[in-house]
Formats: C-alpha cells, structure tokens, sequence
C-alpha cells in the first residue's frame, strides 16, 4: 500500500515538476508569470489524443508532433502577446497571459472537442509487479522523462553559450544587455523551452489521467504551485516542489481522504511560505552593491 | 579609419518619459583619448553613457560609433563591435563564479572566450585569480569593481565606457583600479569615464567634460582644468 501510494505520489509529482520548470525557466527569464502555461500541457495531451484517435497516428510521431506544436504555441504567445509589451506592466502581461490561457482552452474545444479522451500510453503491455506495487510502463516513462529533461536542461543553461546567456538574462538583466546578450532571445528560447517541457508533460499525462479541453487551469495551478514551493526561478526547485506536492498529494489521499488532498497540499504551500518565502531551493543571493 | 573620431555625439537628448536628462550634447572623442564626464549627481552622466550605449529608449540627435550611426541598432550588436559599457554599481553576476563572470564578458565576441583572454584578464587583477571559484556576490566592493572592468576587457573594447569606477571604495583601492585604467591607456584603449570625484577625473584623463542639469558647461584638457582651479566654480556655483 505505502509503495504504491508513493509511486503514484512521485508520478503525478513528476508530472507537476515538469509543469512547473516551464513556471520557472520562463518566471527567471522574462519575469513574467504565464499563466496560459497550462494550457500548453492541456494543448500537449489534446493533441496527441487527437492524432492518435481521429488520424490513428502512431504513438511517438503522434506525440513529436503534439510537443512541436506546444513549442509553436509558446513561441507564438510571446512574438505576438507579450513581446512588445512594456516590461514594467506587470497587469497588463497578467491578463494577456489570462486571456491567451482561455483563448488556447477554446480553441480546444472547437477543434478537437469536448470529450475526455485516453491516448494509448507510450508502450504496451501490463504494469510491472514490484514488491506489492503495481508500476504501469507509463510511470516508467514519466519519471524517465523528468530525468532525461532535467538533464538536458542543465547541460544547456551551464554548458552552452545560449543558455549561459539566459542564466545571465536572468540574474541580472541590463548587466547581460551590456554584455551583448540579448534578453529578447533568450526570452524566445525561454518560452520554447517552456513549451517543449509543458507539451511533453500533457502527452505523458494524457494516457493515465485523460485528456479534456478543461484540464489546462488545473494543471497550471499545481505546477505553478509547485514552482512556488521550490522557488519561482531554480529548475532544481521546481522539481522538488512538484515532488514533494505530488508526494503529499498521494499520501493524503491513500491515508485520510482524496477529498483533502487539495487542502492539505496547499495548507503545506502555505506553511513553508511562511517559513521561507523564497521557496525551498529558492536562493537569497549574496549581494554587495 | 585615420582621424575619425571614435565616438562623436551631435545634439543628443535623451529622455524618461517627457523628463529630459541629457540636453543637447554635442560631444567627440578620438582614437586614444580618455575624456572625463565630471558632475554632480543628477547631472545626466550615467544617461549620456546609456544613451551612447542603447539601453535607454528615447533619445534623440545623432550618435556615431566609429563613423557609423548608432540610431536604432541594438545594444548587442554596438557591444559586438567592441562599445564595452561598465556599469554604474558594477552589476556583476552576484550567483556566478568570479569566473563564469569573466567569461560571459566574451559573449559577443565571435569566436567565445579565450583561455589567453581569461588569463590576462586575470593578470591585470591577481585577486580575482585567487578568487576565481568564489560566487561573485561574495567579492568586496572593490573586487566587484575589478571584475566589472576584467568582464569588460573580455569583450575587447574599443571604446571603454566607465561609469564611477570609485564609487563607494577606500582610496586604497580606488588607487588600484587607476592603475590599471592608466595600463589600459596606455594600450591605446579610447576610454569614456564618468567620475563623482573631479580631481580623480582630472588626473586620469586628457579631457574633461564639465556636465550639469543635463548639459556640457565646460569642456577643456583636464590639465588646465587641473591647474585653473575652474571647476569648484563650475561644478558647485562658488
């Protein structure tokens, strides 16, 4: 009982971490809050649902296509919403972040429908039996994903000229404009990132926990509650966050009820903002000026 | 390029908002010249290097880089070409290595960062190689300092822009950095230095601007200025 509870509990945390970087990388680059990212992830389910289902595509062209047109979306919500934008509007950007957020989950539901849809998972054949716990091959395919994304990333902001440009943009922004970067392409970068993460999050969601137009504000919530939980701006953060919310999600629901699971994840959210409002991982930088 | 000048400004203004900071600036500087901006606070220095180097939006006259208009080019591309600008409050990368920073100076270089580069970089600061692991944010105000002017020298400037290079630091130090602004003359880097501290300003440059409420009230080699006594009254009114 308690390792499944665990499983699923670092699954769906998976999930919420992935959800939650595209939180981040965007939030430490560009200094705005998207809150149509979870639409992205819903956009990544729904897609790939709808070429598997309707066209009957196979799984991972299917699901390729369904990231790459995330990383479109996300590339097209920053030229055309927020790229012209003054930068100090910070309620201007909010709203058209809400309002790109409703416009994708209409679009949703115009083209591709109102069902709840379950794409097949990625590879077929019964959940492993390990120890009294049932382990579905999608989990595997998840958390494996967490890794292999995470990593990539890291070797990208630490290891690449674009993304030690970006880690710049985002520790001090005019300092990097004078040192010849620029903050407008690694905010470009930043939201196809945030939309190739979120993109694959929905696709790996979708076969497990359905696909519906509806899911986009759900989603973000978490991830964006988990983000905040690690600290707004380190990927690192975001991971735990969204573990560690996944993780007490699950055991709430396994031991007290699933109606509290909400409750109870947010009342922790709460209580370690009191105690480090600079989230977990979240860092206090050493500053002499 | 013979005797163009490196910079030459004509009639710049530059505005926040409607507020107008820097009036009618006409301003040349040739191929090896350190000129001074000297001023009270308030007196548009820091805007003019902005202006000079993009990051502000409104500005208005004509600015030329090396005999080519600046008007509408990037701040990114201006640095490309070797237009290095030191911060006021030497904005270093406070979560990075002393290093890391270093290196990301050389980001608009083609070709990257340069073992050689670094290394010299580091030579003309010897506490910034003993550092060079250390986060940035954890440097003294004069090691910052240091580490703004080695990023800046990664970018290969042809014209080092220098905004209060001795802002908040013990003579001691400031008399470090002066140093190695005078080695860097003497290389024949064209060096744009803005300065609180006139008599700092006037020893280490051949020219000096005299600036206040946003306009050039003086302009002269800072030698005679040095010997005329001319600032205080200019400066401060006396």
């Amino acid at each position: 009982m308690l390792y499944q509870i665990i499983l699923s509990g670092l699954t769906v945390g998976a999930i919420y971490a992935l959800i939650a970087i595209g939180f981040t990388i965007v939030f430490s680059t560009v200094r705005i809050v998207n809150f149509a990212h979870g639409e992205f992830v819903m956009a990544g389910g729904m897609i790939y649902a709808y070429l598997s289902a309707v066209h009957g595509m196979p799984v991972f062209p299917a699901v390729a296509i369904a990231i790459g047109a995330c990383v479109v979306l996300a590339l097209l919500v920053y030229e055309l919403g927020l790229a012209s934008m003054d930068k100090d509007n910070h309620i201007a950007q909010v709203m058209i972040t809400l309002g790109v957020g409703i416009t994708l989950k209409g679009l949703a539901q115009i083209f591709i429908g109102k069902d709840t849809q379950f794409p097949p998972a990625f590879s077929a054949g019964g959940p492993l039996a390990v120890g009294g716990a049932t382990i579905p091959y999608q989990m595997l395919w998840i958390v494996g994903a967490l890794a292999v994304l995470m990593l990539g990333l890291y070797m990208l902001l630490h290891h690449t000229r674009v993304g030690k440009g970006m880690m710049a943009v985002s520790i001090n922004h005019y300092a990097a404009t004078l040192m010849g970067i620029s903050p407008r392409r690694s905010a470009v970068i930043a939201f196809m990132l945030a939309g190739l993460i979120g993109g694959a999050a929905g696709t790996l969601l979708a076969p497990v926990a359905s696909a519906h137009y509806d899911n986009g504000i759900f989603l973000g919530i978490k991830g964006f509650a988990a983000a905040i939980l690690g600290g707004l701006g380190s990927p690192l953060g975001a991971v735990v966050g969204g573990l560690i919310l996944g993780l007490t999600e699950s055991v709430t629901a396994g031991y007290i009820s699933s109606v509290y699971k909400d409750a109870v994840s947010l009342v922790l959210l709460l209580a370690i903002l009191l105690i480090r409002p600079q989230g977990l991982i979240g860092k206090r930088l050493p500053q002499k000026f | 390029m013979g005797h163009e000048p490196v910079l030459s400004l004509q009639k710049v203004c530059a505005y926040y908002g409607n507020l107008c900071a820097v009036r009618d600036v006409s301003l040349e500087i040739n191929p090896g010249e350190t000129v001074c901006i000297i001023g009270p606070n308030g007196a548009g220095k820091t805007t003019l290097l902005k202006s000079v180097s993009r990051v502000i939006p409104k500005v208005e006259g004509a600015i030329r880089y090396r005999g080519a208009s600046t008007a509408g080019v990037a701040p990114q591309a201006l640095v490309a070409h070797g237009l290095i600008h030191v911060p006021e409050g030497r904005q270093i990368f406070p979560s990075m290595t002393v290093e890391e920073n270093i290196e990301i100076g050389a980001f608009a270089v083609p070709g990257g960062v340069r073992k050689d580069k670094t290394d010299a970089a580091m030579d003309m600061f010897p506490k910034l190689r003993e550092r060079r692991r250390q986060l940035a944010g954890t440097l003294s105000g004069g090691e910052q300092q240091m580490l703004a002017m080695a990023r800046a020298l990664m970018g290969q400037p042809h014209l080092l822009m220098l905004d209060e290079p001795s802002m908040g630091l013990a003579p001691k130090v400031v008399s470090e950095i002066y140093r190695q602004v005078d080695l860097l003359r003497g290389r024949g880097v064209t060096i744009l230095l803005v300065e609180q501290n006139a008599r700092i300003a006037l020893r280490n440059s051949d020219r000096t601007v005299v600036m206040a409420s946003g306009e050039i009230r003086h302009q002269g080699k800072s030698a005679d200025l040095l010997a005329g006594g001319l600032i205080a009254s200019l400066v401060f009114g006396k």
